[in-house]
C-alpha cells in the first residue's frame, strides 16, 4: 500500500483534508479484525494524532451542537494539519470498484455545486455503496471509534450559502473549489453578466425564416428530405414545449439551408469549400459558434429571399405556424 | 498547452461584457452525440436531458479548471496545461480519472512530437 503525506494549505488558511473515505458502520467486529493485523502499526500511530486532534475540535463546538448536527468531522478555520493519504490498493478489481464508487462521488459533488435538492438523498444512497466497495477502510473507522467521533471524510457547506433543507456535507477535498466556485458565480450575477435565461433560438432572422416555412401536419416542415442522417436525427428529438420547438426548428432550417441551397454557406467542417467564406474563417466559426452556424447580416437578406422562394414555389403562404390542416398537402414524414 | 486568456472572443455580434449562453455552455447538439454514444441504437434522449447534461458538463470544466488555475496562480505561472489539470483531478478526489487522463496526455504528447518530426506533405 502507497504512502503520502500530503501537507495542504491554501492563502487562507484553511485545511481541507480527509483520510479517505471512512464508513459510518458499528465497528466492534472491525475493530477486532484490526487487532489481529500489525502491518498497521505505524499507521494506527499517525491516526491516533489525527483522532485526538478530532476530539479537540469536538470540545471546542460543544456537546449540543454535536448531537444536533450528528457525528461528523468538522475543522476550524487557522488550523494547519498534516495529513496522511492512502490512493487504495492497485489491483485491477478494486480499480473497477472504485471507479463504480468514484461516479456517484462526482455525481454528488457536481449536484453540490448546482445546488440540487437531492442532496441528502444522494448522500444517504452512496454512504453504503462506498461502505460495501472499501472493506478495508472499515479497519481504521474501528480504530477511531475508540478514540473520539465519528468521521466520514465530509465536511459541512455553510449554513447561510446552503439551502433551506439544511446543511449539505461535500467531499472534503472539494469544498475549497465548490466555495470559490460559488463566489465566482456569485460575481457574475451581481456584475449582471450571467445570462440565466435560456434562449429559444440565436439568431433573429432564422427564427423568423423557420416560422415563415410551410408545415405538414404534426408540425414538421414540408419538403425535408428525410434521407439526411443528421436531419433524420434532429427529428427523432422529443420536443415538449413551444419554446423547443422554435429551437429545433431552427436548427432544422439550419440543416436544409445547408442541403438545398448550394450558395449558401455551411458550418460544417466537411463542407469547406465555399465561394463566400474562406476555409479558415468557417473553420473559426466551426469552432466558436458550434451547431447553429454563423450571424452574417448579408445571410438574412438570403434566407428572406429564399422564404420568398419557397413561398412562390407552394403558391400557399401560411400565416400560423402550427398544423394547418389542409387535406390535399396533408401527409407525414418517413426517417 | 492552453493560455489561460481572461477575455472572451471576439465577435461583431457579442454585447460587451455580458457573458453569453454559447460562451458558458458546451453546444447542445455535441453533448447529444457524447451522450448518445454510449445507448443503444434505438435510444432517444430529450431535450430537457441533454441541457441538464450540459449545466453538468460545463460547470465540471470550470470547476477542475479553477482548482488548476488556483495552483498556476501560486506559482507564478500564466499558462495552465495538461499536467496541472491532471493534478487538480487528484487534488479534487477524482483520482480514478486523473490516471488515465495521464496516459493519455503522455500519448498526446509522442502524437505531437511524431507529428512534429514527420510534418504531412503538401501537393
Amino acid at each position: 500500500m502507497a504512502m503520502q503525506t500530503v501537507y495542504l494549505k491554501e492563502h487562507e488558511g484553511l485545511v481541507h483534508s480527509s483520510v479517505g473515505q471512512l464508513s459510518s458502520v458499528t465497528s466492534a467486529p472491525w475493530w477486532s479484525a484490526l487487532g489481529s493485523q500489525p502491518v498497521y502499526g505505524e499507521y494506527c500511530g499517525q491516526m491516533k494524532s489525527f483522532s485526538l486532534e478530532i476530539s479537540n475540535y469536538v470540545d471546542q463546538f460543544g456537546a449540543g451542537k454535536q448531537a444536533a448536527r450528528g457525528v461528523e468531522q468538522l475543522l476550524d478555520k487557522g488550523h494547519t494539519t498534516q495529513f496522511t493519504i492512502f490512493p487504495g490498493i492497485s489491483s485491477s478489481d478494486d480499480c473497477k470498484m472504485s471507479g463504480d464508487a468514484q461516479n456517484p462521488q462526482a455525481t454528488l459533488s457536481l449536484q453540490s455545486s448546482l445546488a440540487e435538492p437531492h442532496n441528502r438523498f444522494e448522500i444517504g444512497v452512496n454512504q453504503p455503496m462506498i461502505c460495501a466497495k472499501y472493506p478495508y477502510m472499515d479497519q481504521f473507522y474501528g480504530l477511531f471509534s475508540a478514540y473520539g467521533p465519528q468521521i466520514s471524510g465530509r465536511i459541512m457547506l455553510p449554513i447561510n450559502l446552503t439551502s433551506d433543507e439544511g446543511p449539505t456535507y461535500v467531499n472534503a477535498k472539494q469544498y475549497h473549489g465548490i466555495i470559490r466556485r460559488r463566489q465566482s458565480r456569485a460575481k457574475a450575477v451581481l456584475e449582471n453578466k450571467m445570462i440565466k435565461r435560456r434562449k429559444p433560438y440565436m439568431h433573429e432572422s432564422r427564427h423568423l425564416h423557420a416560422t415563415r416555412r410551410p408545415r405538414g401536419c404534426g408540425g414538421r416542415f414540408l419538403n425535408t428530405k428525410s434521407s439526411t442522417d443528421g436531419n433524420g436525427k434532429n427529428e427523432s428529438e422529443v420536443i415538449k414545449t413551444s419554446g423547443r420547438q422554435f429551437q429545433s426548428s431552427a436548427s432544422q432550417s439550419s440543416e436544409v439551408l445547408q442541403s438545398e441551397v448550394g450558395m449558401l454557406n455551411s458550418s460544417k467542417q466537411t463542407n469547406r469549400s465555399s465561394p463566400n467564406i474562406s476555409g479558415s474563417e468557417v473553420t473559426s466559426m466551426y469552432s466558436r459558434e458550434g451547431f447553429d452556424g454563423f450571424s452574417v447580416n448579408p445571410l438574412g437578406s438570403s434566407v428572406h429571399s429564399l422564404a420568398d422562394m419557397i413561398g412562390s414555389e407552394h403558391g400557399i403562404i401560411r400565416p400560423t405556424k402550427w398544423v394547418a390542416a389542409v387535406p390535399g398537402n396533408c401527409y407525414n414524414l418517413k426517417i | 498547452m492552453m493560455d489561460n486568456v481572461g477575455g472572451s472572443s471576439s465577435n461583431i455580434a457579442e454585447n460587451s461584457g455580458i457573458i453569453r449562453e454559447q460562451d458558458r455552455l458546451l453546444p447542445i447538439a455535441n453533448v447529444g452525440k457524447i451522450m448518445k454514444q454510449i445507448l443503444p441504437p434505438n435510444a432517444k434522449i430529450s431535450k430537457e436531458s441533454k441541457e441538464t447534461m450540459q449545466e453538468c458538463v460545463s460547470e465540471f470544466i470550470s470547476f477542475v479548471t479553477s482548482e488548476a488555475s488556483e495552483k498556476c496562480r501560486k506559482e507564478r505561472r500564466k499558462t495552465v496545461n495538461g499536467d496541472d489539470i491532471c493534478w487538480a483531478l487528484g487534488s479534487l478526489g477524482f483520482d480514478d480519472y486523473a490516471e488515465p487522463l495521464r496516459r493519455y496526455l503522455q500519448r498526446y504528447r509522442e502524437q505531437e512530437l511524431d507529428r512534429a518530426n514527420n510534418p504531412p506533405k503538401r501537393g
